[in-house]
């Protein structure tokens, strides 16, 4: 009986020492959602989205997790596979939304999969960030969608009026780049930026992605003797064999790549003499003293050691974006999805390892939602990458004026 | 056994409770979960019509592309010329009847192998055509977007099919009335004529019956259930992209009617429902949720050779036999 | 048009290099689907397999590039028969149960690969380096070993069918697989050997296109289809017919690429395909 008693005691205890520590603690989860092709060749890009949203928030809960209002909250993120099809990206915006009550999506890739979760995430409220390309997604429609990393809008202009600077004789311009959303944004932008300096465009090709021939393609291109041949938005990979393949049939003119998310790979599949004089738009040498912050290698080195890969551009644009986030929770004590947005814009420049940030661009989208960065353009030179230059947005130069890179 | 005679009986009392649940289930079921079976419902008809052809020994791979088609006349004669749903939707079917009457003739001559990349170069031509061709109507590979919302007018107040709910009772009503029409082909005239197909082509020929009409009418059929299943899959969605009638969405619905069974009415029905749910789970392993589901389909395939249907048969006359 | 007459030399070597780079595969996949009746889509993936042992030995420790053929064609033969074994030897005749299968074995591999290897492609040093000029036609020393190395392929197979026992046992079962049991075949030990032949010579093409390329996970995906398209074109079993899908193919391909965009291109070639097919429902070579 006694024993009995004991035990019973012993439960009530141990029952009322949880409650009672929730009570003086109060540790809650924020979910953060993660909708990325996490398989399929877009992997590269979700898996770069997903493993930022990982890194930021295991810092966040070493540091103690969010504390607002008292309580205290512990971030999680979840990570599902929408294998880049529209279909499957709106059903786990569903899941996420409607079943685990998630009011942030954080991280996403892939212009399709981006149109088919704002279907579900502008009518309930939810903040959605992404690196997908398209103009429909930001704007006055869907005030929570932000977007992380450079599109054709704010880098097509920077980077063709640079290398023309460089070459006033440029004339033509052909354009490779594959067969959808950002596919299309990134030729067209590079076409737009060249009308703007009368620069003619005499092929726009688009291939479907997987495709590893393109000595047809090449073939009829080459013919109409191009100064320039862009590769828009290739992923990595193919844009390597274009410019191996292009060389071997004796392109010997003026390359440039709007929106490379890794060369390391293009210059290995390519070869030194393929590549020589690519200019590059959103791909530079991190390690490098010139043009960047310190900072910026020190994170690209802590995701080379913990994931065993390199860092696609758009993956750690999403990570500066998160802290942004999550010290706007922070700052402004609130996790009222409108309240974090305004206050995001409102508190503008943020220094992240890229430079100063600020959300701007409202002229093209109608919102300032774009998140920019200093831009910095780079060359491949005998098989290294040199950064040659970098250009401020006018959004961006407004707020910080004439700010440069520490020597 | 008179035809009429299952109507009867326990039978017929299965199938009322069976239809019952399904009304009913919502009330258990969250908002994500409706849009989920409402998507199996979906996938169940588009099984049930590729089976349809298949126990007359063809496997037309070209399903899917009806799918697109019904689904992009749908959205584009709703959204851009405002028709109302509710005539579109049955004439997405009519129109992909017409289209695969006359894309039967020339297909139908292809034989096995022939026959099955004969379709797939028609399925594949399809996706190619809406995601590149009259961009300003189909919107391509960026996705159709938005898309009309059903709106239905029930004494005096205006019903928006909007909701995960809507979406479901939508669904499901269809999948039980295409449903209930496919079974009584099956177990009709037409059926006892694509079931011979499969066994003795020439054979029959020799007995007088002229089979190609039968094979091109039950091409047709399966086509019109794939437009119609294509046109209500669009407006639940929302938006529509060439690559969702893609090949990979055929090889999962072949997928599912093999793990499911060939060869029984249920047996598609069964692998929708269970693979879909099982797919629900996996998805929370994230980047291991397609290496899951390929493990379990080779599984499922090598000690599931009848399917799911098969089991379920061997386990009940397990059970009667051992009375 | 004055122009394509310039490129017109160029068009014919692009349309016989495109052609070899599917014979390689397709040659495997119409041996696995005459001899053994299945429908194995995952086929790419042991060519994807190929180029990852070409990855890892030729690229990472430099071993011999024709050692690293041959080990490839060992490897993956291998393997492929212990798949045989395991998974296709039960569904031998099944076409839709085999098909699917492979569909999961896909996954498997793919999704193992990538688990192994990352995400990233990766890139295997050239091994023929140079270009060839020839007037305004130019292409690279690589391209062409291929083409060579991919007829010799082509030769031997032919050889190894026609003139060896085992190749006869294999076309007898290819005709008629009960009339070659009573005739002594040993349909187990034969389909097994042609599933590894074929497996093998989809490793090799792996290895010669990895260094071409790069080496993926996913670098099977996009062959597969056209794979089945050339050998059912072709004719079902039949090795010049094999050769004439690939090159209808690839002439398609060269040809329409010249005038047309990629897009354009490949809606004209299904839509080629399916018209003669229709009009020739035997295929090209038509082997019953």
């Amino acid at each position: 009986m006694k024993k009995k008693n004991l035990l019973i005691a012993f439960f009530v205890l141990a029952v009322g020492a949880i409650f009672a520590g929730d009570a003086f603690s109060e540790t809650k989860t924020l979910l953060i959602g993660v909708n990325a092709p996490l398989t399929g060749p877009a992997s590269t890009w979700g898996l770069g989205q997903m493993r930022s949203v990982e890194m930021r928030i295991d810092e966040f809960n070493a540091k103690g997790g969010l504390v607002i209002n008292g309580t205290t909250y512990k971030l999680k993120y979840l990570a599902y596979d929408n294998k880049a099809t529209a279909v499957e990206a709106a059903s786990i915006a569903k899941k996420l939304i409607y079943d685990k009550k998630v009011k942030y999506l954080l991280g996403a890739a892939v212009g399709a999969t981006c149109r088919a979760i704002q279907t579900v995430t502008a009518p309930n409220d939810v903040m959605f960030t992404f690196c997908c390309w398209g103009k429909m997604l930001l704007g006055k429609d869907v005030p929570l969608n932000f977007r992380s990393g450079h599109t054709p809008f704010e880098l097509a202009d920077a980077l063709v009026s640079g290398i023309k600077k460089i070459h006033p004789n440029i004339k033509t311009v052909a354009t490779f780049s594959p067969n959808d959303t950002s596919g299309w944004d990134g030729a067209k932008g590079v076409i737009r930026a060249a009308k703007k300096l009368g620069i003619k465009c005499v092929a726009e090709e688009y291939y479907g992605r997987g495709t590893t021939d393109f000595h047809a393609v090449l073939t009829r291109v080459l013919a109409k003797k191009p100064d320039l041949i862009d590769l828009a938005a290739s992923p990595m990979s193919t844009g390597g064999i274009i410019l191996k393949q292009a060389y071997e049939m004796g392109y010997r003119g003026h390359k440039g790549w709007l929106a490379c998310g890794m060369i390391k790979g293009v210059i290995e599949i390519a070869g030194q003499e393929a590549t020589e004089g690519l200019y590059l738009g959103t791909s530079w040498d991190y390690y490098s003293p010139k043009f960047t912050l310190p900072l910026i290698g020190q994170v690209m080195t802590k995701y080379k050691e913990r994931y065993g890969e390199e860092w696609d551009y758009f993956g750690f644009c999403n990570y500066a974006l998160a802290k942004i986030i999550f010290d706007t929770m922070q700052r402004e004590q609130t996790l009222d999805v409108h309240e974090v947005a305004k206050a995001m814009v409102a508190h503008q420049p943020y220094l992240t390892f890229l430079g100063p940030v600020v959300f701007g661009n409202a002229e093209i989208y109608g919102l300032p939602r774009a998140m920019l960065h200093p831009l910095v353009v780079a060359q491949v030179r005998k098989g290294k990458i040199i950064n040659m230059s970098f250009g401020l947005h006018p959004d961006l130069k407004k707020v910080i004026g004439d700010w440069k890179f520490p020597e | 056994m008179n035809k009429k005679s299952w109507l009867r009986g326990p039978v017929y009392v299965g199938y009322v409770g069976m239809i019952a649940l399904i009304f009913v289930l919502p009330v258990v079921l969250s908002g994500y979960w409706e849009h989920v079976f409402a998507l199996i419902f979906i996938k169940i008809i588009l099984c049930l019509a590729l089976r349809q052809m298949l126990i007359s020994g063809l496997l037309n791979l070209s399903i899917v592309s009806f799918m697109a088609i019904g689904a992009y006349f749908s959205v584009v004669m709703t959204t851009t010329l405002g028709i109302s749903f509710w005539i579109i939707m049955p004439l997405s079917g009519v129109v992909c009847f017409i289209i695969g009457l006359c894309l039967s003739f020339p297909v139908l001559r292809l034989k096995g192998a022939y026959f099955f990349i004969g379709t797939v170069c028609f399925a594949v031509a399809i996706i190619i055509f809406f995601s590149n061709f009259f961009i300003e109507t189909f919107a391509g590979i960026p996705g159709f977007t938005p898309i009309a919302v059903p709106k239905i007018k029930l004494l005096g107040i205006e019903i928006k099919f909007h909701s995960n709910i809507s979406h479901y009772y939508l669904a499901c009503i269809y999948m039980i009335v295409s449903a209930m029409i496919i079974k009584r082909l099956e177990f009709s005239r037409y059926g006892l004529y694509w079931k011979a197909i499969s066994q003795a082509d020439r054979l029959i020929e020799t007995v007088g019956v002229s089979l190609f009409k039968y094979k091109m009418l039950n091409f047709a059929i399966s086509c019109f259930f794939a437009g119609i299943s294509g046109s209500i899959y669009a407006h639940i969605i929302g938006i529509i992209t060439p690559q969702d009638f893609g090949l990979e969405f055929l090889f999962i619905l072949v997928a599912l009617i093999v793990v499911g069974g060939i060869e029984s009415f249920w047996g598609p029905i069964l692998g929708v429902v269970v693979l879909s749910v099982i797919a629900e789970f996996l998805r929370d392993f994230g980047q291991y949720e397609l290496i899951g589901y390929g493990i379990i389909l080779v599984f499922a395939i090598i000690f599931l050779p009848k399917g799911l249907a098969g089991l379920s048969e061997k386990i009940y006359a397990s059970i009667t036999r051992s009375y | 048009m004055g122009g394509f007459s310039d490129i017109f030399y160029m068009c014919i070597v692009n349309a016989v290099m495109f052609a070899m780079f599917y014979i390689l595969i397709a040659l495997g996949l119409t041996l696995v689907y005459s001899i053994l009746d299945i429908v194995n889509f995952a086929h790419a993936e042991f060519y994807m397999i190929g180029g990852f042992i070409s990855y890892i030995l030729f690229a990472q420790l430099h071993v011999n590039y024709f050692l690293t053929i041959a080990a490839a064609f060992l490897v993956v033969g291998a393997f492929g028969v212990l798949i045989e074994k395991l998974i296709f030897k039960r569904f031998r005749g099944m076409v839709l149960q085999s098909f699917i299968v492979s569909l999961g074995l896909i996954w498997i591999f793919r999704e193992s690969m990538r688990f192994i290897f990352g995400q990233w492609p990766k890139e295997v040093p050239v091994v023929f380096k140079g270009i060839i000029t020839i007037g305004k036609t130019s292409f690279s020393v690589e391209r062409l070993v291929i083409t060579i190395i991919g007829l010799l392929l082509i030769v031997g197979l032919y050889f190894f069918i026609t003139k060896t026992k085992q190749g006869r046992a294999m076309r007898s079962i290819a005709q008629n697989p009960e009339a070659a049991a009573l005739q002594g075949v040993d349909i187990n030990y034969i389909s097994s050997l042609a599933f590894g032949i074929g497996c093998g010579l989809a490793a090799i093409a792996g290895v010669l296109v990895g260094s071409v390329l790069c080496v993926s996970y996913s670098m099977g995906a996009p062959l597969i289809l056209k794979a089945f398209i050339i050998i059912i074109l072709g004719g079902l079993g039949s090795i010049p017919g094999c050769l004439l899908g690939s090159l209808v193919l690839g002439f398609v391909d060269s040809f329409g690429g010249a005038f047309f965009t990629a897009p354009k291109v490949e809606f004209i070639t299904y839509i080629l395909i399916f018209i003669l097919l229709v009009l020739r429902p035997r295929g090209l070579l038509g082997h019953e």
